[in-house]
């Protein structure tokens, strides 16, 4: 599924920076800022892993990254997000949201994984290999095409959910919470998947599939950065993990040099 | 939105000559003149409905009679004020309510009567395309004949909605009831009063999730676009416009 999207001169090695990004909830209450003063980037080709603990802002955080909020401290591929370019760099990100529910508002399975690439305003026959394509990707046959979605286990709704996006042909996939309601096989079929796009940004309490799907690593807590590093280095700190409501991955606790 | 029988032969039929037959048995049925002539007729349209469902089998189906019921609920209800309202002919006296005697005349038993049956063969009709028909394949259908596409995004939408806020519901409702359903009545009139709203917020915030993921996936406004049908096939739709021709044919018959 390799992008056939043209390059533009403000492509960069950066696929998506933020730069002090700050959200409050609307009530603005005390304690309502979901987000404070964030920055991170996400390079080309690199696996990106969100964690810390419930409510930290991972979510919203996803949301501006896919540029499905707005706001121009965010950068996806050099083009600042505003009203004007959200259409476009949408394109390039496809966010996979954390309940697929959410993702699945159309009548039938193939309606809504052609949904994406008939606003690209592509041809019929093309957005049928891409609905085909994007099916097959995630293991879903073609007995699929005219199942209800809300009809279908979680596990397939998951992987729908997943096609609707591959569809798009994405730049950068950003995920939110993707192994919820998987079975350890259709959470392996999922990570087998996910290494054919190699820029991602995952947020996850799933910190095994951190280890594997992301080389870098920042650490939310409260809607601010605590820390950024290199995955294996963060997720061993066994006081860190702590501190934010986290513990240090079991693969890393049993490995023989953990002693 | 139901899920066909695709071992039936009307679940495996195509939604666009069904919708096309069900439309044109109710035009049928409504151009068929009240009063005297009309029994013969409605039955004849009767006769046509049950040979073309029986050797399906929707008629065995529980869903087929828990959809008809509500309908003829309603026209129960209607029934018998015709049948207590219209004069004319024999009147046979009942009872006396007060200084007024309360019969039932010859012509409120022929409207009633009349009223029933065609309340029967309407609902039927429809009642079985919607048990043999998915509820996507219906709204492509719709489209296929050119009805608003905006009017139906939003049947399509509500559909779906409803589906979701009644699971929602159930799993509130059972959550309820394993934590006790509430001590006295009052108790559970507040209960279920929370639960009401818990459950418009929950719908309200879903309702942006589903806008936000619609955006994600460049949606900009405006109707959704969709694929092009497939093909219509000749056989089905000259077989159920064939239903249709004898349907209105019934109304110029040369029946009693």
């Amino acid at each position: 599924m390799a992008s056939k999207k043209k390059t533009t001169a403000a492509d960069t090695h950066l696929a998506i920076e933020i730069t002090g990004l700050t959200h409050r909830y609307p009530e603005g209450l005390p304690g309502a800022t979901a987000l404070g003063d964030v920055s991170l980037q996400l390079r080309q080709g690199e696996g990106l892993g969100l964690v810390g603990p419930n409510g930290a802002g991972k979510t919203t955080l996803l949301a501006y990254a896919a540029g499905a909020l707005i706001s121009n401290a965010v950068q996806i591929f050099g083009v600042p997000v505003t009203r004007r370019t959200a259409a476009r760099v949408r394109q390039r990100v496809g966010l996979v949201f954390q309940q697929p529910d959410d993702q699945l508002f159309l009548p039938t399975v193939a309606d809504d994984v052609a949904f994406g690439p008939l606003n690209l305003g592509l041809a019929p026959d093309e957005v049928q290999r891409r609905v085909d394509e994007a099916l097959g990707a995630v293991g879903l046959d073609a007995s699929f095409r005219p199942r209800q979605p809300h009809r279908l286990s979680g596990g397939e709704r998951r992987a729908a959910a997943l096609a609707t996006v591959l569809a798009m042909r994405p730049d950068v996939l950003a995920l939110d919470e993707p192994t919820n309601d998987l079975d350890p096989r259709a959470r392996r079929a999922l990570i087998h998947v996910l290494h054919r796009f190699p820029t991602r940004l995952v947020a996850s309490h799933d910190l095994e599939l951190i280890l594997e799907l992301c080389e870098r690593c920042v650490l939310l807590d409260a809607g601010r950065v605590v820390c950024t590093g290199p995955t294996r280095q963060l997720l061993a700190d066994p006081q860190l993990m702590a501190a934010h409501g986290l513990e240090v991955p079991l693969s890393i606790r049993l490995a023989p040099h953990a002693s | 939105m139901s899920s066909p029988a695709r071992d039936s032969y009307l679940g495996r039929l195509d939604a666009r000559p069904k919708l096309l037959a069900a439309v044109g048995f109710l035009l049928a049925l409504g151009l068929i003149p009240r009063g005297a002539g009309s029994g013969t007729r409605l039955a004849a349209l009767g006769g046509l409905l049950a040979m073309a469902l029986l050797p399906d089998g929707v008629w065995l189906r529980r869903t087929f009679w828990l959809r008809l019921l509500p309908v003829l609920g309603l026209a129960s209800g209607l029934g018998l004020l015709v049948l207590f309202t219209r004069e004319g002919g024999t009147t046979w006296r009942l009872f006396a309510l007060g200084s007024r005697d309360i019969g039932v005349s010859e012509a409120g038993l022929a409207a009633a009567a009349e009223l029933g049956l065609r309340t029967l063969l309407g609902a039927s009709a429809l009642v079985a395309l919607s048990v043999r028909t998915s509820g996507p394949a219906l709204v492509n259908a719709l489209a296929f004949f050119r009805l608003p596409h905006i009017f139906l995004s939003v049947l399509g939408a509500v559909a779906r909605s409803l589906w979701i806020v009644t699971d929602e519901a159930r799993r509130m409702n059972r959550a309820r009831l394993m934590r006790g359903a509430g001590a006295t009545t009052g108790a559970r009139i507040r209960v279920v009063g929370g639960m009401i709203g818990s459950l418009l917020l929950r719908s309200f915030d879903r309702a942006e999730r589903v806008h936000r993921a619609m955006l994600a996936r460049g949606y900009n406004g405006g109707p959704l676009r969709q694929m092009p049908p497939a093909p219509l096939r000749p056989v089905p739709m000259l077989a159920c416009l064939g239903f249709v021709a004898l349907s209105l044919a019934t109304r110029w018959s040369p029946l009693p």
